[in-house]
């Protein structure tokens, strides 16, 4: 499995110290992820680059970065054998802070606005009794995922620091929210996401539900979250 | 937790919350796939989920701590469901579902799917928008700061993203930033938890306890050179009936467990693959093979989503053919000395998860991971309420500042010296050939005269000398914690001459209870030498069975040796 | 050529210059914040890699849409000007629509209708998302058939507009 190959992968990076790119060339291994070619570049090439990851399974959301333009988790994405080339940049719509590494701080602004904790209702004291297959359930567990990546946000189009706009992965939270029978702000939050900077500034791009490494479809969250102010919450 | 706790009962509190990395999404909880042990079912009991703690533990528990675990995880389970808004998976009754976990006589591991602690983690991340605390991502600690009376003052930090040092006065100050099990060349957590927590207390002058204790979990995943290499492949997946095989096609656990097989815990399996890799009939790159594709590749495919998944990147599928695993370092069950209230013997500074040792002993129960960050992370919330306001701001010693920030600034002002990663790299290798799954005095002792070069070589390390998001800096801060934590496994290690749990000595094979029902701590001596003393353990609740040492004779060591009595 | 009709020639001039210059802000923004959708040979090799990056072309239907929607408004600004001429000027009226039988005049008329044509089928899709609930992918799919009719329609169209050209 891992036969040395002399084969080289060309990597172009944009930096944020001289306001440029650079070009690496990288040995290839295999299997790569491209959170390897990462630390290839910095191990061999310049100790000096600037990303960032932590637990390198997919469940931190830290490693979030564009590759050809498309936000992905770089600890999970294999380098297919045949790519001989690659460009890498920070995620789009959130301030750089150097290198690929961004300011998640506008994603979670937009986050805390929908009030993203249960608000328990009156009387939960027990662990409430809910079957796995009831309906609330069957809207939330295929949402639940989310690891706050930040790759919704920005392929979004419309969600960028310098916009009001709540975005996927805020809207997808609410949601949840919002169906879960255990909580008693539904109302409020659903006055909250329909208000003018929430689900209509969506104009269905589909970004979000394309590149979520985690599978959840933010977008089905905002098209029901339209229909429940026309038709009510479910209860 | 522990901030959730400290705001509840003490609203007025000013709490500042300093990471590492990202607040709540680095480390290693988010990383929790099995679940969470905790005692709900009126046919389970307290007794039994302590036996089976201390069964796995082999005894060397602190039987206190394992108890107070044991009888406030259902409350914490019963906090995160109708408070903080977690949803674990129910039967079809609507009920809580509990499931088997390896060495439990009991179905209580609570769980949502394959990964429970993503859930966990995300709902208490949302509280902090509830509780707003003061939040320094991206902000390490350096040093723990104590005044004249060796009280807590506070500690000194670095701001990662700037490379801004300050200095942060607390009446209390709660250590909680997880193990060092990453110095392992291969392992299975995030890549912050370089014990930084464990060597901070420990440079403060604290007892450590049970350092020899590293535990290994037998399904890591081999990616080549790839950093996904020691990743976790379910404990389930050993539940469920997945054979091991070795290179020559034989199902080994044959020879090590023939009741249990697979389903031996962590401490056996992890043993049994790693001789048979060190005996030649490994895979060539050095692992053995996990089937579980006999169970039909649909069943598979849809019991471990995310374990398929996570073998599909490597381009291997796990529904269909073998894979190949090897032991991967995971938990560290040692860690400092504390009582159950998270207190330790310094004034104002409290330790809790894995930073702490004496919970789980020599082994740790797969599923009591999470639900010990989660209820010491409780219960340090809780005391920290009632000890800050008893407390007054100390004025740290400057000498003591200027010192921490000197060693931390030093990397960058050398022009010239060896890479960070090199270093880094040599430390995995030496600890995973000296001080691994499987040890003996000689490799011991060998891998001791490594540290002793690798501190020298990492003292005088250059890096580039942009002071932001500078990951070479940073790894060398990294580096020099884990050598200081290498340094007091090894010396824990050297003295344990028995085998217990995860500490496995080829030349004392053996458990032996009538001299080794003791615990090691480790401490910083003067010159900066491990002192090393040995404490019986206390059994307070409960003995060895069926063939503990005699009483009589465990009272009169406890006479004989009395016990240094950490400050409480 | 008379004043009213420089004067519109100018006023069409500007219409002009306001819509490429729209269209240069919004890739330009779209470069920096969305997503990196901007065209480049990494978007192509993104492109033919798996299915679901197809679902980048709803992006591209956002941009066309924004386009489109902000030319056939400043035109229609002007448009309302010179109709409204016919209330109180109705020689300068007649003198400005002698210029719509221009031949330039019907090109632009015909990039004019398709702008209307996308504009409006694009809307239609986006409201049928909202009622029939549409993924990612059914969407898509809507795309081609509003671009299919816009193509159809604007060719019919823009026949009828230039035949008195060629007649």
């Amino acid at each position: 499995m891992t036969e040395p190959s002399s084969k080289k992968i060309r990597v172009t990076v944009s930096r944020s110290d001289p306001g440029t790119e650079r070009t690496f060339l990288v040995e290839r291994i295999e299997p790569m992820m491209v959170l390897d070619l990462l630390i290839a570049i910095q191990r061999e090439h310049d100790p000096s680059i600037g990303f960032r990851y932590s637990c390198r399974v997919a469940m931190c959301g830290t490693c979030t970065l564009r590759m050809d333009g498309r936000a992905i988790l770089a600890c999970q994405t294999p380098l297919e054998p045949d790519r001989d080339k690659v460009r890498l940049d920070p995620l789009a719509g959130l301030p750089v802070v150097r290198d690929l590494v961004v300011d998640m701080k506008p994603f979670f602004e937009e986050w805390a606005r929908v009030k993203p904790y249960l608000e328990p209702v009156e009387g939960l004291d027990e662990p409430a009794r809910i079957r796995p297959d009831s309906p609330e359930r069957q809207i939330i567990d295929p949402s639940l995922d989310c690891i706050t990546c930040g790759a919704c946000y920005s392929s979004c189009g419309i969600a960028d620091h310098k916009r009001d706009f709540l975005g996927p992965a805020a809207l997808n939270r609410a949601m949840l929210l919002i169906a879960d029978s255990r909580d008693a702000a539904g109302a409020e939050r659903l006055d909250a996401v329909t208000a003018s900077d929430g689900v209509d500034r969506c104009h269905y791009i589909y970004g979000c539900s394309a590149v979520c490494p985690k599978g959840l479809d933010p977008a089905a969250a905002i098209r029901r979250l339209r229909r429940w102010r026309l038709e009510g919450r479910p209860r | 937790m522990c901030v959730l706790h400290a705001a509840q009962a003490a609203p007025e509190l000013d709490i500042t919350i300093v990471s590492k990395g990202a607040v709540g999404r680095s480390g290693c909880t988010r990383m929790v796939q099995g679940g969470f042990n905790a005692v709900l079912s009126p046919d389970d009991s307290f007794e039994l989920h302590f036996r089976d703690t201390l069964e796995g533990g082999k005894y060397l528990n602190d039987q206190e701590l394992a108890w107070t675990l044991i009888n406030d995880a259902p409350k914490v389970i019963h906090e995160l469901e109708t408070r903080v808004g977690c949803f674990f998976d129910r039967g079809e009754d609507g009920k809580i579902r509990q499931k088997a976990f390896a060495g439990q006589a009991f179905d209580r591991t609570v769980h949502r799917g394959d990964l429970t602690g993503i859930e966990i983690m995300s709902r208490l991340l949302d509280q902090t928008f509830r509780i707003k605390p003061r939040e320094l991502g991206d902000v390490r600690a350096l040093d723990l700061l104590l005044d004249e009376a060796g009280e807590v003052a506070g500690l000194t930090m670095l701001d990662v993203r700037t490379g801004a040092v300050a200095v942060l006065r607390a009446r209390v100050v709660v250590v909680a930033t997880g193990g060092a099990a990453t110095m392992y060349r291969i392992a299975a957590p995030a890549r912050e938890k370089t014990g930084d927590g464990v060597a901070m207390c420990y440079r403060a002058g604290l007892e450590l306890r049970d350092m020899e204790m590293m535990q290994f979990h037998p399904t890591g995943l081999l990616a080549g050179e790839s950093r996904l290499t020691g990743a976790v492949l379910e404990e389930g997946l050993r539940g469920a009936g997945a054979y091991l095989y070795n290179a020559h096609g034989e199902r080994y656990m044959e020879r090590y467990d023939p009741e249990r097989m697979e389903r031996a815990t962590r401490d056996i399996v992890s043993r049994a693959s790693y001789q048979e890799i060190m005996s030649g009939r490994g895979t060539p790159a050095g692992g053995v093979m996990i089937d579980i594709s006999h169970l039909g590749a649909e069943e598979v495919e849809r019991r471990f989503a995310g374990m398929v998944a996570r073998c599909r990147q490597i381009g291997q599928d796990l529904a269909r053919e073998p894979v190949e695993i090897s032991p991967t370092s995971h938990f560290a069950m040692g860690g400092v000395v504390i009582d159950e209230y998270c207190q330790t013997s310094v004034p104002g500074l409290l330790v809790a998860g894995e930073d702490a040792g004496g919970v789980h002993g020599a082994n740790r129960l797969g599923g009591n991971g999470v639900a010990e960050s989660t209820v010491f992370g409780a219960r340090a919330g809780d005391r920290a309420a009632i000890v800050a306001p008893e407390r007054d701001l100390r004025d740290p010693d400057p000498a003591q500042v200027a010192a921490s920030v000197d060693r931390a600034l030093a990397p960058l002002q050398r022009e010239k010296g060896p890479s960070p990663f090199q270093v880094t790299r040599d430390l995995k290798e030496a600890m995973w050939e000296g001080c691994g799954v499987v040890r003996d005095r000689e490799g011991l002792v060998r891998a001791r005269e490594r540290i002793e070069e690798l501190t020298e070589q990492a003292a005088q390390i250059a890096v580039p000398e942009t002071p932001q998001v500078n990951n070479a800096w940073q790894e060398t801060l990294d580096l020099a914690n884990q050598l200081t934590v290498a340094r007091a496994m090894i010396d824990s290690a050297l003295v344990r001459e028995e085998s217990r749990g995860a500490h496995f000595r080829s030349d004392y094979s053996e458990q032996d209870n009538a001299h080794w029902l003791r615990y090691i701590v480790a401490r910083r001596g003067e010159g900066g030498e491990t002192e090393i003393s040995l404490h019986p353990v206390e059994l307070t609740r409960k003995r060895p069975e069926p063939d503990g040492p005699p009483a009589e004779e465990l009272e009169r060591e406890d006479l004989e040796e009395g016990r240094e009595d950490v400050k409480r | 050529m008379t004043l009213a009709q420089a004067l519109f020639v100018v006023a069409l001039a500007g219409v002009l210059v306001a819509v490429v210059g729209f269209g240069f802000v919004m890739v330009s923004a779209a470069a920096r914040s969305g997503g990196g959708s901007y065209l480049s040979t990494g978007l192509l090799r993104r492109l033919q890699r798996s299915p679901e990056e197809r679902a980048e072309f709803n992006r591209w239907a956002f941009y066309a849409h924004r386009f489109t929607g902000f030319a056939v408004f400043a035109f229609l600004c002007l448009h309302i000007v010179d109709i409204s001429l016919y209330t109180f000027a109705p020689g300068a009226f007649d003198e400005v629509h002698v210029l719509y039988g221009w031949t330039s005049m019907r090109i632009f008329e015909c990039g004019l209708l398709f702008a209307i044509l996308f504009h409006t089928f694009n809307g239609l899709r986006i409201l049928a998302i909202d009622f029939a609930d549409l993924g990612s992918r059914a969407s898509r799919g809507l795309l081609t058939g509003a671009v299919v009719l816009t193509v159809l329609l604007g060719l019919g169209g823009s026949a009828v507009i230039m035949a008195p050209v060629f007649a």
